[in-house]
C-alpha cells in the first residue's frame, strides 16, 4: 500500500522532468566541460612524471583521471535542488498540500529526489559515461571494492540528502536559500574532496574536512573504488562514520521539523 | 548625451525598488563574494602542494582568475540581467514595448537596468588584484598601466559580446537560456587556468573561434613577462582591443539580425 504511494509520488517526479530536457542537456554539458578542465589541469599537474606522491601513496595520472570522472559521476546524484525546494514550498504556502498527504513531508521531498535521480541516470549518467569512456581511461575497480563503492555511494547519497533537507528546514526561519545554498556548496567543493582529492591537502586542512561530513559524500567512497583503502577495518569505520552522521542529521532535522511546524501558517488555501 | 541623461533618470528608480527588499539585497552580495572566496580557497589548496602549473605560479594562476571574474562582472553590470530580461520579454509578448519608444532598443536594453549583483564581485576582484600585484612585485608605470586598461576593456567587450549573442538567440529558440548559461558558465570556466595547459585543438578554439583566451591569458602576458608564454603569435596579446571591438560589432549584428526576426505573439 504504502510501497505504491511512494513509486507513484517518485515516477511523478520523473514525468514532470521529462518536460525540461534543455535544463538536462545544460547540466550535462556542464559536467562535460567540468571534466575536460580537471582532466588537463591534472596532466598539466603531473607533467611528465607519471606518477606522484601523496598521502595515500603515490597516486598514478591514470587513478587521477578514474577520480575526476567517478567524482562527477557522484556530483550527478549529489547536486539536487532539495534546498529550493523546501523553501520554496515553505514560502509559497504550497507546503500545506504535502501536510494533508498520508506521508511525512521528508518522504514526500525524498520520493521527488529519488524521482529526479531516476531521469538523470538516464539522461545524464549515460551520456556522461559514454563519453568518458570514449576520451579518458578509466579504470575498473575490483569486484570487492566495486560492492563496497556502491554500498558507500548509496549511503552518502542518503547523507547528502539528509543535509540538504536539514538545512533547506531553515526557511521556515529564515528565507535565505540560495545563500545558505552557495555556502553549502562551497563547503562541499572544498571539503568533499569533489574537485582535489583529500590526500593532496595540506595537514591543516586534512584535520578541518575529517571534522566535516562532505568527504563521505566524495573521497572516501571514489578512495574504496581505487583500492587506496585496504583493510575492512577501515571499510567498517567509514560506513560507521557514514551511519553516525545519518542518525546525527536525522535526529536534527527532526527536532527542526518538530520546531518548524508549530510555526508554521498557511493564509487561505 | 541624451542616453547618459536617460540613464541618470532609469538607475536611481531601479535602485529604490531593489533596496524595498532590505536585508535580501545585501545578502546577495555576500551570497556572490562566498563563491569568489571558495574559488581562491580552492586555488589555493592546489597550488600550495604543486607551486606551478605550466609554469604559472599560485599568485598568477589567482590573476588570471581574478581577470576572468573582474571582465565579466564588469560587461554583466550592463547586460547579464538585461538580456535575460529579454528573453522573458519575448516569451511574454511584452517585447514590444522595447521597439515602441524613440530609443534605439540596444541602448534602451541596456539602460533599463542595472546589474547590482555584481558590483561586489568587482570590490573583490579589484582588492585581490592589488594583492596578486603585490605579491608578484609588479609596479606598473602610468604607460602600462593606461595600456593594461585598455586591454582591459577589449577583454571587457569579449564578455559583454558573448552575452549578448548567447542572449540573442532567444529570437530564434525557445530555450536559450541554457545556451547562455552554457557558454558563460561553462566554457568561461575554461579561463579560470592559463589555456596554456589544455591540448591543441582546445587552444586554437579559445584563441580563434571562441576568443575566451583574451579576457585574461593574453592581456595578463603584457604585466607578466612571461618569456615565450604567449602561444601562436607574440604580438596576440596586443590584439585584445580589437578582438574585442569586433566581436562585439558581431554581437551587435546578431543582436539585430534577432530584431528583424522577432515578431510579437500578437497581444
Amino acid at each position: 500500500m504504502r510501497v505504491a504511494l511512494y513509486r507513484e509520488m517518485t515516477l511523478n517526479a520523473f514525468r514532470s522532468l521529462l518536460a525540461f530536457r534543455a535544463e538536462v542537456l545544460l547540466f550535462l554539458f556542464g559536467q562535460l566541460f567540468r571534466i575536460f578542465v580537471q582532466v588537463y589541469i591534472w596532466y598539466a599537474l603531473f607533467g611528465d612524471s607519471g606518477q606522484l606522491a601523496s598521502k595515500a601513496g603515490s597516486v598514478t595520472i591514470q587513478e587521477m583521471i578514474t577520480y575526476v570522472v567517478i567524482s562527477s559521476v557522484i556530483s550527478v546524484f549529489a547536486t539536487n535542488d532539495v534546498i529550493f525546494r523546501v523553501s520554496s514550498k515553505v514560502s509559497s504556502g504550497e507546503i500545506a498540500m504535502d501536510l494533508i498527504k498520508p506521508m511525512s513531508f521528508r518522504s514526500v521531498i525524498f520520493c521527488q529526489a529519488f524521482g529526479t535521480n531516476l531521469y538523470r541516470m538516464l539522461f545524464e549518467l549515460i551520456p556522461l559515461i559514454i563519453v568518458s569512456l570514449l576520451f579518458f581511461h578509466v579504470q575498473l575497480p575490483s569486484p570487492a571494492n566495486g560492492l563496497a563503492f556502491l554500498v558507500l555511494v548509496i549511503n552518502g547519497l542518503i547523507l547528502n540528502f539528509l543535509i540538504t533537507y536539514t538545512i533547506g528546514l531553515i526557511a521556515f526561519w529564515y528565507i535565505l536559500v540560495w545563500q545558505v545554498n552557495t555556502v553549502l556548496n562551497g563547503l562541499i567543493r572544498l571539503f568533499s574532496g569533489a574537485f582535489i582529492p583529500i590526500w593532496f591537502f595540506s595537514d591543516s586542512l586534512v584535520k578541518f574536512s575529517y571534522f566535516l561530513p562532505f568527504r563521505l559524500i566524495y573521497y572516501e567512497p571514489i578512495s574504496v573504488y581505487l583500492g587506496k583503502v585496504t583493510g575492512w577495518q577501515e571499510l567498517l569505520a567509514i560506513f560507521i562514520q557514514q551511519l553516525a552522521w545519518m542518525a546525527g542529521f536525522l535526529l536534527l532535522q527532526k527536532w527542526m521539523w518538530s520546531r518548524a511546524v508549530t510555526r508554521l501558517v498557511v493564509q487561505g488555501g | 548625451m541624451r542616453y547618459l541623461k536617460l540613464y541618470a533618470r532609469f538607475i536611481p528608480i531601479y535602485f529604490k525598488s531593489k533596496t524595498e527588499h532590505g536585508f535580501g539585497f545585501y545578502m546577495d552580495f555576500v551570497g556572490f563574494a562566498l563563491t569568489h572566496i571558495v574559488s581562491y580557497t580552492v586555488i589555493w589548496a592546489l597550488m600550495s602542494r604543486f607551486q606551478t602549473i605550466n609554469g604559472w605560479n599560485m599568485y598568477e594562476v589567482m590573476l588570471l582568475y581574478t581577470l576572468n571574474m573582474l571582465t565579466y562582472a564588469v560587461a554583466a553590470v550592463f547586460f547579464f540581467f538585461q538580456m535575460d530580461a529579454v528573453e522573458e520579454d519575448v516569451h511574454k509578448g511584452s517585447f514590444d514595448s522595447l521597439l515602441v519608444k524613440p530609443i534605439n532598443p540596444f541602448i534602451h536594453m541596456i539602460i533599463r537596468s542595472f546589474g547590482h549583483f555584481f558590483l561586489g564581485d568587482i570590490v573583490i576582484a579589484v582588492i585581490m588584484l592589488t594583492f596578486c600585484f603585490n605579491r608578484l612585485d609588479i609596479h606598473p608605470g602610468f604607460g602600462s598601466l593606461v595600456s593594461f586598461v585598455f586591454m582591459l576593456l577589449g577583454a571587457v567587450l569579449v564578455q559583454a559580446s558573448f552575452i549578448v549573442i548567447t542572449g540573442s538567440m532567444c529570437f530564434w529558440i525557445v530555450r536559450a537560456r541554457s545556451v547562455m548559461n552554457i557558454v558563460i558558465f561553462g566554457i568561461r570556466g575554461f579561463a579560470d587556468y592559463p589555456i596554456s595547459i589544455y591540448s591543441k585543438f582546445l587552444r586554437v578554439i579559445l584563441t580563434f573561434i571562441i576568443p575566451y583566451g583574451f579576457v585574461n591569458f593574453y592581456p595578463s602576458h603584457l604585466i607578466l613577462n612571461k618569456e615565450g608564454g604567449a602561444l601562436f603569435a607574440s604580438w596576440l596579446p596586443y590584439a585584445t582591443p580589437i578582438i574585442g571591438l569586433l566581436l562585439f560589432f558581431i554581437a551587435y549584428r546578431v543582436w539585430s539580425a534577432g530584431l528583424n526576426r522577432y515578431q510579437g505573439t500578437g497581444s
